[in-house]
């Protein structure tokens, strides 16, 4: 008997690769670590992943562009479980103890946040700009057109959960992602219709001479990285709980955007200057930020998406919307995407949680620039020292979650009232969209005759 | 630090890529009638995590990604797989349309925006979907655009020039010295790059960015040396002081009194109005005739004027020559007929009417100081009332001394007068 097959997923997620950002300070926050230090660091790191089988794969490597960055760069690795996921997360957790300890020796610690909240660099020198590259893998150029399309259209929503560099230097900055405003090499995605490797060039021609950008790489959403898309917007985390959630979501509009590819479908394209405010917009507030949406966009399908309703709508909330949303008429939403992937609400609560909450109007944190605000204003005198703790805690512990603990501990009944809700949800089954018939799915119907000379005719 | 572990028993976990196998996958039933081909290559395969299993066989090319073996090192009879990913082919909604003419379906990523706006199918495979070089843009062989060197050259364009924004041939490409991703026609690389050819001679280098202007004879060919700006382009400044004149060599300049009325008149008729109110001027019959007069120093006869006119009329025919310009000679040639019509007539009611100012002026006899009147420019629209320019030629006195003096009168008064009495816009004296 040849071997079987058990469970089939269709439209499944593919391998995730994390680049993970960390910027190097001194133990007592006043400098940042200079060139010499962080490759020292670099190597220790190194020997210490050569000394443990489980971190095989892992690097770390020096930023060659600022001297306080390292970047944990993981390999590709599966994610399709919730015990796939606990085994990538505990690796990770590992390998940045192990960063911590090379760190230590020096005595630095590592910032987990997207530009340091403590220390300025000396005059003249660039802020070090600190990033969480997401890369997911993908097969073929219509998965790549797709899923970039799909990135491209929540970029602003992705980005507002991303926020997370409100402090620099001592100081409250008023962008809470203040990494991405100072980035030079941030461009939003122009809308790609055709996208072939093959033809790469030309669009690398077309991008350059049409928005007067040379590189695709350094796009939000980066379309040429080998065998993979990379998510360059997402200011360095804190919380392996909350990057696991990120990724989760992030693999969920992969899958999305796979299914569509698979399915033979285009999806509309939302307007870039649209996007571009929102991203700004976004970047400015975060999850907090008020999207506008693009009142001459031609509606297809009432939805609730605020983009289908034509009304401003809250970054988080405009988030949630877009779990619901089917792009095309026949595909499933991305809730679905997230079934596949066996994703369990308390995987999902570091910003789904704030976001529902903030939904129903309390006063929530929904991500880690929000929660570096609160403290800001709460510790005043103490909030450097208090925020050293809890970085050390939330890099170490896979299992530690300041803003979900934060809004458990404050909205005991509703965060339980959101977690059955979602859970069942989550567990709900899907039915399958409406079978392609090969004819046009916007068949308009034909119109009934209005006056007495039709109705002859 | 104790890592969670994955059960090492249960099925092995895999990512299937079948978009290259010949049976058609859709849906899970058809992937398991293909699976029992795949399955028997399988066995006794060794397995690690992260590892790419392909085969090739007949019926087509399959892979598969092993994300977690769950403890199996070698697939038997009995492994159970679980399928995480299904690579399949895409469904087939936009067809190429060319590869529906030869029966065949393929998918169509690109498209054709003409066909597009005309709402034929517009859908094209890559084999069938045409580039220009530098325009991330795709046209089906119909609509592809035509190299624009001329009206009708029948080569198909490659690149579209990035200054210009039109589609040329292979053979017009050049690349920017500086940019070899800019694209440029040879027209607008001469322009940018090439250097003045009196700079050269002397030695130095400056960029050409002006052409002479001056007309060979045969359409709209001119005599085209690149010349610098700043020192070796002379003007013929035919739309006033202010506006940038006909561009001319040193040679051509000096020359210019020499020249026929057919290469001046080509000139000033071909020349783009630096302004959209000077346009009217070029239509101007007056104007050109005394411009030409002036350049050569010599009155144009009307009938001359016309048979120019109408010579140039049969060079505007050729093709490479812009339509303004054959529309520009056919109303100049409409206008002539009329002037030479009517300008007798004008012109000797005119003179009956100055001479006659002039005898209740001045004790002198009109009809030896007032020898002729020619009307030199027309103002105002023919259906209201016209005034004119005139120059009246006049004669000597007895002692053979010139009579402009008299008939001008002390300070203008005398010919204020008449411009008065006669209504015209300005009288000029010609001996």
């Amino acid at each position: 008997m040849p071997p079987q097959l058990g469970e089939i997923i269709e439209d499944g997620p593919s391998r995730h690769r994390l680049r993970k950002g960390l910027i190097m300070v001194s133990r007592d926050r006043r400098r940042e670590a200079t060139r010499e230090e962080q490759e020292r660091i670099a190597a220790h790191a190194m020997q210490i992943f050569a000394g443990q089988a489980a971190l095989s794969g892992y690097t770390v490597e020096a930023d060659p562009a600022h001297p306080a960055l390292l970047t944990i760069v993981t390999p590709f690795a599966a994610v399709h479980t919730p015990v796939h996921r606990d085994i990538f997360f505990q690796q990770l957790g590992q390998a940045l103890s192990a960063v911590l300890g090379a760190a230590e020796t020096l005595d630095f610690f590592p910032v987990g946040a997207g530009i340091d909240p403590f220390v300025a660099p000396p005059n003249g020198q660039p802020p070090a700009l600190c990033a969480d590259v997401h890369e997911i893998e993908v097969l073929d150029d219509l998965e790549i057109n797709r899923i970039y399309n799909l990135f491209r259209q929540y970029l602003p929503e992705l980005i507002a959960l991303s926020a997370h560099s409100a402090l620099y230097a001592g100081r409250l900055q008023k962008d809470l992602s203040t990494r991405m405003r100072l980035n030079p090499a941030s461009f939003t995605p122009p809308s790609l219709t055709l996208y072939s490797s093959k033809q790469l060039d030309r669009l690398k021609r077309a991008v350059r001479k049409d928005y007067g950008l040379g590189d695709l790489a350094q796009l939000d959403v980066n379309p040429i990285a080998p065998g993979a898309i990379a998510l360059r917007f997402v200011d360095a985390q804190a919380s392996l709980r909350f990057i696991r959630a990120q990724m989760l979501l992030f693999q969920a509009i992969a899958i999305h955007g796979r299914a569509l590819a698979r399915q033979g479908s285009q999806m509309p394209i939302l307007h870039g200057r649209i996007i571009g405010e929102n991203k700004a917009l976004a970047v400015e507030a975060g999850p907090g930020a008020i999207f506008r949406p693009d009142r001459k966009r031609e509606v297809k399908r009432a939805s609730q998406w605020y983009q289908d309703r034509k009304a401003t709508e809250r970054a988080s909330t405009a988030l949630l919307e877009a779990l619901h949303l089917r792009t095309v008429e026949d595909s499933r939403p991305i809730l679905h995407a997230l079934r596949m992937l066996k994703a369990d609400y308390t995987e999902l609560t570091p910003w789904l949680l704030g976001a529902e909450l903030r939904k129903r109007g309390e006063a929530c944190l929904v991500n880690y620039g929000e929660y570096q605000v609160r403290l800001f204003y709460v510790a005043r005198e103490r909030w450097p020292a208090q925020l050293q703790t809890d970085l050390r805690r939330l890099l170490t512990d896979p299992s530690a979650d300041l803003v979900c603990e934060y809004n458990e501990a404050k909205f005991t009944r509703l965060a339980t009232e959101i977690a059955g809700e979602w859970t069942q949800k989550l567990a709900r089954r899907e039915f399958a969209p409406r079978p392609p018939s090969g004819k046009p799915l916007h068949r308009s119907k034909p119109r009934r005759p209005h006056n007495r000379q039709e109705k002859r005719q | 630090m104790t890592l969670p572990t994955i059960p090492t028993t249960g099925p092995v976990d895999v990512a299937l890529d079948l978009r290259e196998l010949k049976i058609k996958v859709e849906n899970k039933r058809e992937l398991l009638a293909a699976w029992r081909n795949i399955a028997c290559d399988l066995i006794g395969k060794p397995i690690t995590p992260g590892q790419w299993l392909e085969q090739a066989g007949p019926t087509g090319h399959w892979k598969m990604l092993v994300l977690d073996p769950r403890g199996v090192t070698v697939i038997g009879d009995d492994t159970l797989f679980n399928v995480v990913d299904l690579g399949r082919n895409p469904e087939i909604r936009h067809a190429c349309k060319e590869c529906q003419k030869e029966s065949k379906t393929t998918f169509g990523p690109f498209f054709c925006p003409d066909c597009r706006e005309q709402k034929l199918p517009d859908r094209l495979c890559e084999a069938h979907a045409h580039f220009l070089e530098n325009k991330f843009m795709t046209y089906c062989q119909e609509h592809l655009p035509r190299c624009q060197c001329r009206k009708d050259c029948p080569d198909p364009s490659t690149f579209e020039c990035d200054r210009c924004h039109k589609p040329f041939a292979e053979k017009w490409k050049r690349k920017h010295p500086n940019d070899p991703l800019m694209l440029l026609c040879s027209n607008c690389y001469a322009f940018q790059f090439e250097i003045c050819a009196e700079c050269k001679r002397e030695g130095r280098k400056r960029l050409g960015k002006s052409r002479c202007a001056f007309p060979t004879g045969i359409g709209d060919e001119r005599h085209g040396e690149r010349l610098c700006t700043l020192r070796h382009a002379r003007q013929w400044q035919i739309w006033g002081p202010h506006w940038r004149g006909v561009i001319l060599c040193e040679e051509h300049y000096r020359r210019l009194a020499q020249a026929t009325p057919a290469d001046l008149l080509w000139m000033l008729v071909a020349a783009r109005a630096p302004a959209p109110f000077l346009r009217g001027k070029v239509t101007d019959v007056y104007r050109l005739r005394n411009i030409v007069g002036y350049v050569r120093r010599q009155e144009l006869p009307w009938p001359e004027m016309e048979r120019t006119l109408r010579t140039l009329a049969i060079r505007a025919a050729q093709p490479d020559v812009p339509r303004f310009v054959r529309e520009n000679i056919e109303q100049l040639l409409d206008k002539i007929g009329d002037v030479q019509a009517d300008l007798p007539v004008i012109e000797a009611e005119l003179l009956a009417r100055v001479r006659d100012f002039y005898r209740s002026h001045l004790r002198v006899d009109p009809a030896t100081a007032v020898l002729g009147v020619s009307v030199k420019r027309v103002f105002g629209r023919k259906s209201e009332p016209q005034t004119c320019r005139i120059a009246i030629r006049v004669g000597r006195d007895v002692s053979g001394r010139s009579m402009t003096g008299l008939l001008i009168g002390k300070g203008g008064t005398l010919v204020n007068q008449l411009k008065a009495a006669l209504k015209l816009q300005g009288v000029d004296f010609e001996e």
